[in-house]
């Protein structure tokens, strides 16, 4: 069965960027979900589930990311995951 | 200048530069393993990563005063990060049979190097917690040491928290002056190689990595135990004179006394052998004047590498010795003395008590798979030399005859597969535990020879864990209840006929030597530097002054008062012994 890709751009607000605990947050996130998770920025494509290769995009503050979801829960996956990252991966306001 | 005290393991004295070797240096070479080995790296790294994770959570409930959500969050987000880039190590192990160890700091290094394009002041503390982890893994791989001190480039006295006898052995010769380190006791592993290579070394002395920087001057007096920090001139002058006394005297005494026989005044031969941890350590060992090797460590080849060693490195090594010995020349092999927790073997818990667990002859039984590779390859090189077998803390008759029980079985096996192995070698037991010290006149009949360990049966019998500062004045030689023993086990082995030996820590000390000799031994087995000295003593005495000395030594009832007459009437015939 050929799964619908959904696709949704997001961007990094927190003060800190994209750094070690919202990374490990987001991978924790991503795993609940069946889908491939991906996370997209100049063409090139990180494991969202891999909170070390989330690192490896280097999302400074205000960067933008396509997030990219495959799979049979993919459209919720990439509603609840965008909705994440606009909540600053649950950090806090520092953060 | 500041003087330092700490416990001096191996005399000489060593003056020069320090290299301090910090926590946080890992010197890691480029290793490969075998096809077969790369499950056993992968379990390895497994146990590391679980290691590091149980390390992180509390190095982070030191770190941060901030309790609740926060801590718990970073401690999150590092276990989250360790356990991908254990996948991504083991994939690395997998694809290239790198050792784990490798294989971390190559994964680490490149995931770092993704980074460099991220601007630096973002990055930086991503780094640092990728270095942290990285660390983390490498300091429960490495058992939280250095797998070696580096290529030194100059002559440097060596300032570590601790040091294996692996990484002692790796040291290089020619560079290195000294070893202080801040752990370990007198008895410890790295105390005995370093004596046995003779390095002057000083342990014990506690903050001294943090205290002094690569770089700074330092005295290393090994025979006192002291380290002068930054001396002043006249200091130095004054030590330098020492130095050379030094090593004028030890030079000369070894020269003068390896070809002369040990004999007391009286005509009686006195065996001196020497103890070692490898092969390489012969040479020096005869050098010295040492007949043979009383005591061959094993434990070495289970250290060395990742994984247990198989029957070919065993034979590798025992062949090696016997190359260096020539065929008359006495090798006892010492079987596997260590615990489980020293080892790398997969599925054995943690004990809440090692010395007091399953060690040595006690693991043997419990993988017999381990003891039999061991068994096999010193029975198969014993036809090439003078080998005997000894057996570590048997403590009682059934381990002996489990001990020939399975002898026999890898005897036969080696028979039937067609082995030109000859007889059985002489089998020994340590006298270590001790109710095998209070039950030898039974043992006895059951063995060819005993070797007392004095290190072990002093702690057993004394309750004391000499690398524990606060019960350390405890650990007492002379004690009237060791004496007892040693009395006993001697007279018993030697009134059936059976080899007494001992080669602990005693047998080498030269304040020991008379009263041994007065006790009835008449075999010794020491680190090699100690040989000369105390074939001096047994040369300047006869039998009978001995013997008075020692009734004299059992009267005194009272460790202190002991160990002083032993010291003086030992300085009457040598005046530089301390």
């Amino acid at each position: 069965m050929i799964h619908m890709i959904h696709e949704r751009f997001i961007t990094i607000l927190n003060r800190k960027g994209l750094h070690v605990r919202p990374a490990a947050a987001f991978a924790q996130a991503a795993a609940r979900f069946k889908s491939r998770i991906r996370l997209l920025r100049d063409g090139r494509a990180f494991d969202g589930k891999s909170s070390l290769e989330l690192l490896m995009i280097a999302a400074v503050p205000g960067t933008s990311l396509t997030l990219q979801a495959e799979g049979e829960d993919a459209a919720e996956a990439v509603e609840t995951l965008a909705r994440f990252a606009a909540n600053r991966f649950g950090m806090e306001e520092d953060d | 200048m500041e003087i330092r005290k700490g416990i001096g393991v191996s005399p000489g004295f060593a003056i020069g530069e320090v290299h301090v070797l910090t926590d946080e240096e890992f010197v890691i070479s480029r290793k490969s393993v075998t096809d077969a080995e790369v499950a056993a790296e992968i379990a390895r790294l497994e146990r590391a990563s679980r290691n590091a994770v149980a390390e992180l959570s509390s190095q982070l409930q030191k770190m941060s005063r901030r309790v609740g959500q926060s801590v718990v969050r970073i401690l999150q987000a590092h276990i989250e990060l360790l356990s991908d880039i254990r996948g991504k190590i083991a994939e690395e192990i997998r694809r290239n049979r790198y050792s784990a160890e490798y294989a971390t700091s190559r994964t680490l290094k490149g995931e770092m190097k993704k980074l460099d394009s991220a601007p630096r002041e973002w990055v930086q503390p991503i780094l640092q917690d990728l270095a942290q982890i990285g660390k983390a893994l490498l300091r429960a791989l490495l058992g939280n040491r250095h797998e070696d001190a580096g290529r030194l480039s100059r002559k440097v006295v060596i300032v570590a928290h601790d040091l294996s006898p692996a990484q002692t052995l790796a040291l290089d010769r020619d560079k290195v002056l000294g070893i202080v380190t801040e752990v370990g006791g007198a008895t410890s592993h790295t105390a005995i190689v370093a004596a046995s290579l003779g390095i002057p070394a000083t342990v014990g002395i506690e903050g001294i990595t943090r205290d002094m920087t690569s770089g700074d001057r330092v005295i290393l007096d090994g025979g006192a135990g002291t380290i002068i920090i930054d001396p002043d001139e006249p200091t130095l002058k004054r030590y330098q004179a020492m130095e050379r006394n030094f090593q004028v005297m030890e030079q000369k005494l070894s020269r003068e006394l390896r070809e002369l026989p040990a004999v007391t005044r009286d005509g009686t031969e006195i065996e001196l052998f020497a103890n070692i941890e490898t092969p390489e350590e012969i040479p020096a060992a005869l050098a010295h004047g040492a007949e043979g090797i009383g005591l061959y460590r094993t434990e070495f080849l289970y250290l060395r590498g990742s994984g247990l060693p198989s029957e070919q490195t065993h034979v590798e090594a025992y062949r090696r010795a016997v190359a260096l010995l020539g065929p008359r020349r006495r090798l006892v092999i010492r079987t596997l003395d260590l615990g489980a927790d020293k080892m790398p073997i997969n599925g054995i818990e943690a004990e809440t008590n090692p010395h007091l667990g399953t060690r040595a002859i006690r693991l043997c039984f419990e993988r017999p798979d381990i003891f039999k590779t061991q068994l096999r390859a010193i029975l198969k090189v014993s036809a090439l030399g003078n080998v005997e077998l000894m057996i570590p803390m048997i403590s009682s008759l059934d381990e002996i005859d489990r001990v020939k029980e399975i002898l026999d079985g890898v005897r036969l096996d080696l028979l039937r597969e067609g082995e030109a192995i000859g007889e059985m070698p002489k089998l020994g037991i340590m006298v270590e535990v001790p109710s095998a010290a209070l039950m030898a006149d039974v043992l006895a009949d059951h063995v060819d020879f005993f070797s007392v360990g004095t290190n072990d049966l002093i702690a057993y019998t004394l309750a004391v864990d000499r690398t524990n500062e606060r019960v350390a004045p405890l650990y007492q030689p002379a004690h009237p209840a060791i004496l007892r023993l040693l009395a006993a086990v001697i007279e018993a082995g030697t009134s059936k006929g059976k080899g007494v030996s001992v080669c602990g820590e005693m047998s080498g000390d030269v304040n020991f030597t008379l009263l041994l000799l007065g006790m009835g031994l008449r075999t010794f087995s020491v680190v090699p530097p100690a040989i000369p000295e105390i074939k001096k003593i047994i040369r300047s005495v006869t039998l009978a002054e001995a013997k008075s000395l020692a009734e004299q030594a059992f009267k005194l009832g009272d460790a202190r008062k002991t160990a002083e007459f032993l010291r003086q009437e030992t300085q009457k015939i040598l005046p530089d012994a301390s």
